[in-house]
């Protein structure tokens, strides 16, 4: 069975501007503690469109399991300021999408991972304009 | 790996972008009763070696993402390289560790390596006793794993996978509009089905543009 994680953002709207603090909770459940390895969150952008994709990581951290923290699938919280851009964009050729992402890698090798997207900024969205 | 997502409500993807349809994020879809345990098996009883022979865009680097989990499996150790246009030489020597220690070499797009190349790689895989999984576009005489041979049937069920979360904006008749039916490109369909999904979207379905740019 795969682990079960959450996100959860403070905006319900999901919607931010440059310079606001996104508070971020996320926990990990489901799951023996004893099979996960590791939890690696970040709040990142990435390109969405006909051609490879590219991504900018803003915030991360990582959690190993070890003696100090054999219980990684606590609840755990961070807050991290948002940067002027990119700013979300929804085009044609090119999309522009935020997220914060929790990844768990388990001790057999295999890893779940789970986005929770967020809007940043307030770019229109693109229109096709019929000639 | 592609993560599960929870779409934000105003931001909708394109179910043909690259995010969702390169290899690893779409599975290969068999155009028979064939599984991708069955390809494995097959592999094995064939001592690791074989090739997946097609042309571009038929889905050979999809069809190994697909198989490169179920190799993975204990004992099984690989290295796996993905080939370049041009690329004439591995990527690392034949003394690098992961290539050392592997019982299963897979290289994607045998054929970019020059002739000499390919051949030190198939005598350093036979003198290791390494098996040796290849994708190419013409053979290259390794045992046939697999010849690829998509056609409309195929497109139309990987087009109706990439949009089972989506409205059905493509229709099967539509798959059968661009199909390219010269050279079976698939990785082309796509791109242009992009396209046609965007022009397709509905207007109302998107947001109204905001007047001002600020908060």
């Amino acid at each position: 069975m795969e682990p079960l994680i959450s996100i959860r953002l403070d905006n319900p709207r999901k919607h931010y501007y440059s310079g606001d603090t996104l508070h971020c909770q996320h926990q990990v459940d489901r799951i023996d503690p004893a099979h996960i390895h590791a939890i690696e969150v970040s709040v990142l952008w990435y390109t969405e469109g006909k051609g490879e994709e590219d991504l900018g990581v803003h915030y991360f951290e990582r959690h190993v399991s070890g003696q100090q923290t054999p219980d990684l699938r606590i609840f755990k919280e961070f807050s991290v300021a948002l940067p002027m851009s990119p700013l979300s964009y929804e085009g044609i050729i090119i999309k522009i999408q935020w997220c914060t992402r929790v990844r768990v890698f388990l001790r057999n090798g295999t890893e779940h991972v789970h986005d929770q997207p967020f809007l940043l900024g307030n770019i229109p969205v693109a229109q096709i304009i019929e000639p | 790996m592609t993560p599960s997502t929870t779409p934000h409500p105003r931001f909708r993807s394109n179910p043909f972008a690259t995010r969702w349809t390169q290899p690893g994020a779409c599975p290969f879809l068999f155009p028979g009763e064939m599984t991708i345990h069955q390809l494995a098996i097959q592999l094995r009883q064939q001592q690791g070696w074989g090739q997946i022979v097609g042309p571009h865009g038929s889905g050979k680097s999809t069809l190994l993402a697909t198989l490169v989990p179920e190799l993975e499996k204990p004992p099984s150790h690989i290295a796996c390289y993905r080939l370049h246009q041009g690329q004439r030489q591995l990527p690392v020597s034949f003394q690098d560790p992961d290539l050392q220690r592997c019982n299963q070499v897979i290289v994607d797009g045998l054929e970019q390596l020059s002739r000499w190349s390919r051949y030190r790689l198939k005598q350093f895989c036979r003198r290791t006793s390494k098996g040796l999984l290849v994708t190419t576009h013409r053979s290259l005489g390794l045992p046939n794993l697999l010849a690829m041979q998509p056609n409309l049937l195929t497109a139309q069920r990987i087009v109706a996978y990439l949009q089972r979360h989506h409205d059905k904006v493509i229709s099967d008749d539509d798959v059968r509009h661009y199909y390219p039916h010269d050279s079976h490109n698939l990785r082309e369909l796509l791109f242009d089905l992009y396209d046609l999904f965007e022009q397709r979207r509905p207007a109302a379905a998107r947001p109204a543009p905001s007047a001002s740019l600020s908060r």
